[in-house]
């Protein structure tokens, strides 16, 4: 009977094409994440219960991308690439404005970034031009793949939106890393490395001296000495690491981080709220969540590694290492080792849209490992 | 064959870079958990104690102001313990949702949440905020039931109160709300903690002394904000009582005798200086201003015609009319331009030699053969306008400034006016026109340019009393602290006015005696019934304007166009006590209106203050 019961289930998501190991961990990813925000807003349910809000729309979302084949995100990725630029450069000319950048589209009923929907589409589209021949890639995909990443890359650092611009950046070079794709400029390879760590050296002087605007200098330049100015920009990183320090081993406990409760800590509830997380439930709490999210991104790569063809493997490997790039960057940057970027922590930070664009992720990952391959892709 | 051997290529291509970022992503998980646990392991300890610092906040304490009293001990302003609600901004998350809750439970007005945004800037993060002062204890209570706003709390404190109502408003003044310009004059340590503040009169004088020393404390909060410990590191110094000088019951006696009318006056004692009275009608009640006074009833204050909010006693300035006389006499004996018997006739009216103008008496058909004393006693014009030609306006000017006209006082109340004493000079300067004889005569009889305020008058008519000595006016008597220790402060001493021949003091007392007792002295109505001797003059004052600052717009030109009646006084004449000095605008003449007022309030102080048997005299 129970036998059967189980069956039925399994029947059922082959048929909705879930994978139930990462859903399971989503849920329970999900489920920290809502106990943490219960206290970091203060012991209110009401952001929980929005937040909750947010979590079936964006399963929902998951589940409707899951059912969409691999072939077709290949077949109409060049139209998406396009479709986002326009509405990057529509952002520039009529987006509104919000936290000191014009980052938002308003569309009626409904305003969004439509940044957000580029973590998605560049990987789509890199993916694309890249499995459309044989791997490694030749010279020639590889520079569309560059160009069309350097025009969203500035069209969004535009904005300004450095931090998003930079991570949206780094999925499209993901694609090319997954792709098999190397620079070989000499035939030393030790002298090969030199030579591109002192492009990228050059190119990352450029950026900090035409590309970027004082106020994300000044919050690059107090990561290296918060101390030095504590009640001016680097309060927050300040506060942050004392909340996280003051947690210990096991933590304060849950609703009992003085740092956050008392309001020291900023977007306790958002970007910040992983030192809420770390002041209250320690160092173990922290090792926990980082063996959650160490299981999902190794189950991620499982799937893409399992898919028979090329576009499939290129865009689930990207998506995880995007996964993986969302979690270091925001741990790093509450607990000080980055500048304070404005990145959320993947399903625990609050908030909807960046919610939404990570499952559709997982739900595209679900998809290129249910949906069989076409013959002639494999 | 190729696409198989391809597919497989590729297949192995990525699995080597699926390797690579594995082993770079446990790189970098190996880098965080290595922050993580020195922040969290290593240096546990040392962010303990700087969480724990945030948690533990050191306050000021602030001391208890001291209360205001009058010469006997009756209380003219003190604390009273009270509620207020406050805001803390820090804990709210949208601040004008709260304000709409407060106005809705009618907390809270408009007026309250704009003052509440122009003193945001002034306070510290994480701090109290008031918003409304001085709420009832069942409103207090109430809201304390019903409360579900974080960061809106009550908190007790000690409201100023002034018992008197509109009593001696002018005097004591009054505290409201320190301004951003406040917080920048006073010491930030010792005020940290202060929220109100002198702004006129001895509340503003004397603001460091009744202020007192801030004290620490330090307070302990749990997770929640509440406040779990609280211990102080430093007590307050509560601020020290002020006495002063001015005895309660008079200025009730006084001010209702000027009632509605506008007027002011000054009793003072002419020994030392001690101001007993100082009175200036209409009042207004200081309690208005301390919880914050609304704009509407400030805007109604501020334009009332009748000026409640401005001290007539000591910036109200006023043509001394006849009440110079008796100065303006001294100068001539002292000059020798006159002698006591010297007559003159008095026709009505004054004419220069070579000049039309007719110099009218104030009588229509002239005093006759008129001398000195009685031209003080009868107030004679004519003889005046003759005594000021022969004396030149520079000698007049230099003589009256022995007086103190012209300049201020000296009392320890804020913003005295000092007046105008005209000369050449001064005209030169302020109307650039040279001076002309007929001013010479006007200046005679107090009229012109001549202005000074009750204060002053009451201070020059205690100079001849006291025959030359010129005090400085008091208000403070001393101050006490909570322990008892008193401050008495250091007498200002007194100016003797030089004099050649001391029997002109006697001279002019006389004609002042006669102006009382004599049988047609301005003010004999007095003299019924007296129970102690009063010399005195009268006088009235033809309009120019209140203070050239003032718009005197008088819509009633009735009333307004009226002379302001004074009378300036001393008692008793062998033994003189006190000096008192009365105007009252717009009243008529001084004999009829001011005169009595003064004799009515000398006959308060007296049977207070009755005077002691000569024994030597038995």
């Amino acid at each position: 009977m129970i036998d059967y019961f189980f069956k039925k289930i399994k029947l059922f998501y082959r048929f909705f094409k879930i994978d139930t190991p990462l859903l399971i961990l989503i849920a329970l990813l999900s489920s920290l994440g809502l106990m943490i925000l219960y206290s970091s807003s203060g012991g209110s349910l009401d952001l929980v219960y929005r937040q909750l809000i947010h979590l079936g729309l964006a399963t929902l979302v998951m589940l409707i991308v899951a059912q969409i084949p691999p072939l077709f995100l290949m077949r109409s990725a060049p139209i998406l690439m396009v479709l986002g630029t326009v509405l990057l450069i529509l952002v520039l000319l009529f987006g509104s404005y919000g936290g000191g950048a014009q980052r938002w589209l308003n569309l009626g009923l409904i305003r969004f970034q439509p940044s957000e929907l580029m973590k998605i589409i560049v990987p789509i589209g890199i993916s694309s031009i890249l499995s459309e021949g044989t791997l490694p890639p030749r010279a020639f995909p590889v520079i569309i793949s560059l160009v069309g990443i350097a025009i969203v890359v500035l069209l969004i650092a535009k904005q300004p939106d450095l931090g998003t611009a930079l991570l949206i950046g780094a999925s499209g070079i993901y694609v090319l890393f997954f792709s098999g794709f190397r620079i070989r400029l000499v035939k030393n390879p030790w002298l090969n490395l030199g030579l591109i760590a002192g492009i990228l050296g050059g190119s990352l002087y450029a950026v900090w001296n035409y590309l970027l605007i004082s106020y994300q200098k000044n919050r690059i330049l107090t990561l290296f000495n918060p101390e030095s100015d504590p009640l001016g920009s680097g309060y927050h990183i300040l506060q942050s690491k004392i909340a996280i320090g003051s947690g210990g081993l096991t933590g304060k406990g849950i609703t009992h981080g003085s740092q956050s409760r008392l309001d020291f800590v900023p977007a306790q509830s958002t970007d910040f709220i992983f030192s809420v997380l770390a002041e209250e439930m320690g160092f173990v709490g922290f090792i926990l969540l980082l063996s959650i999210y160490a299981l999902i991104i190794y189950r991620c790569f499982n799937l893409s590694l399992r898919c028979e063809d090329n576009f499939s493997r290129l865009l689930g490997a990207s998506l995880t290492f995007v996964l993986f790039t969302y979690v270091f960057v925001n741990m790093a940057m509450v607990s000080g080792l980055l500048p304070v970027v404005g990145v959320p922590l993947p399903l625990i930070s609050y908030g909807g849209s960046s919610l939404m664009t990570l499952m559709a992720s997982f739900g595209i990952i679900m998809s290129i490992h249910k949906h069989k391959s076409p013959r002639y892709l494999q | 064959m190729d696409k198989i051997a391809n597919t497989k290529r590729e297949r192995k291509v990525f699995r080597s870079r699926i390797v690579i970022a594995s082993v770079f992503m446990i790189a970098m998980a190996l880098l965080l958990i290595f922050r993580l646990f020195n922040l969290q392991i290593i240096n546990h300890d040392y962010y303990t104690v700087e969480a724990l610092g945030n948690q533990l906040q050191i306050l000021p304490i602030q001391p208890i102001r001291g209360d205001i009293l009058d010469r006997n001990g009756k209380v003219l302003a003190t604390n009273e313990l009270s509620y207020r609600l406050t805001i803390t901004p820090e804990k709210i998350d949208n601040i004008n949702d709260t304000f709409i809750e407060l106005q809705i439970s009618d907390l809270i007005d408009e007026e309250d949440i704009e003052r509440f945004n122009k003193n945001l800037s002034r306070y510290k993060k994480f701090h109290n905020i008031p918003i409304k002062h001085n709420l009832s204890e069942e409103i207090a209570a109430g809201f304390l039931v019903e409360n579900q706003l974080s960061g809106v709390e009550i908190e007790p404190y000690f409201h100023r109160v002034y018992p008197n109502g509109s009593s001696s408003s002018h005097i004591i003044g009054y505290v409201s709300s320190m301004t951003k310009e406040d917080k920048d004059y006073y010491d930030k340590n010792n005020y940290a903690g202060t929220t109100f503040v002198g702004k006129t009169g001895i509340e503003k004088q004397y603001e460091k002394l009744l202020h007192g020393l801030s004290g620490e404390k330090q307070i302990e909060r749990n997770v929640d904000g509440r406040v779990v410990d609280s211990k102080v590191i430093k007590a307050s110094g509560p601020g020290q009582d002020i006495y002063l000088n001015i005895d309660l019951d008079l200025q009730l006696a006084a001010e209702s005798l000027l009632g509605d009318s506008r007027g002011a006056l000054a009793l003072i004692d002419v020994n030392d200086g001690s101001i007993l009275s100082l009175v200036s009608t209409p009042t207004f009640d200081p309690n208005w201003f301390v919880g914050g006074i609304s704009i509407e009833r400030y805007q109604q204050l501020k334009n009332d015609k009748e000026l409640p909010l401005f001290d007539r006693s000591i910036k109200g300035l006023y043509p001394p009319g006849s009440t110079i006389k008796p100065m303006i006499a001294l100068a001539g004996l002292e000059l020798n331009k006159i002698t006591i018997k010297d007559q003159i006739f008095c026709p009505g009216y004054y004419k220069l030699p070579d000049y039309s103008r007719k110099f009218n008496d104030w009588k229509r058909y002239g005093h006759g053969n008129i001398a000195l004393i009685e031209g003080i006693a009868q107030s004679c014009d004519v003889f005046f306008y003759d005594l000021a030609y022969k004396l030149g306006i520079d000698n007049i000017h230099d003589s009256l400034t022995h007086f103190q006209f012209g300049n201020k006082t000296g009392i320890d109340l804020p913003g005295e006016l000092g007046g105008i004493l005209p000369s050449r000079e001064w005209k030169k300067i302020n109307k650039d026109e040279p001076w002309y004889r007929g001013e010479t005569l006007i200046a005679g009889i107090g009229q012109g340019f001549m202005t000074a305020s009750p204060l002053q008058l009451a201070l020059a008519t205690a100079a001849i009393a006291n025959k030359g000595q010129l005090l400085t006016p008091q208000l403070l008597m001393h101050s006490q602290t909570k322990s008892g220790d008193i401050y008495e402060d250091d007498k200002k001493p007194a100016r003797q006015i030089p004099i050649k021949d001391i029997n002109n003091w006697e001279l002019i007392i006389e004609g002042m005696k006669q102006v009382v007792y004599g049988k047609l002295g301005t003010a004999r109505r007095l003299n019924h019934k007296l129970t102690y001797t009063l010399a005195g003059k009268t006088g009235t004052a033809q309009v120019f304007s209140l203070d050239p600052e003032e718009e005197y717009i008088a819509e009633n030109i009735e009333e307004k166009l009226r002379d302001h009646a004074l009378f300036t006084g001393f008692a008793p004449i062998e033994d003189p006590q006190v000096a008192i000095a009365i105007i009252v605008e717009n009243a008529g003449s001084g004999s009829a209106t001011a005169a009595p007022l003064a004799r009515a309030l000398l006959d308060v102080y007296f049977s207070k203050n009755p005077i002691k048997e000569n024994s030597s005299s038995d």
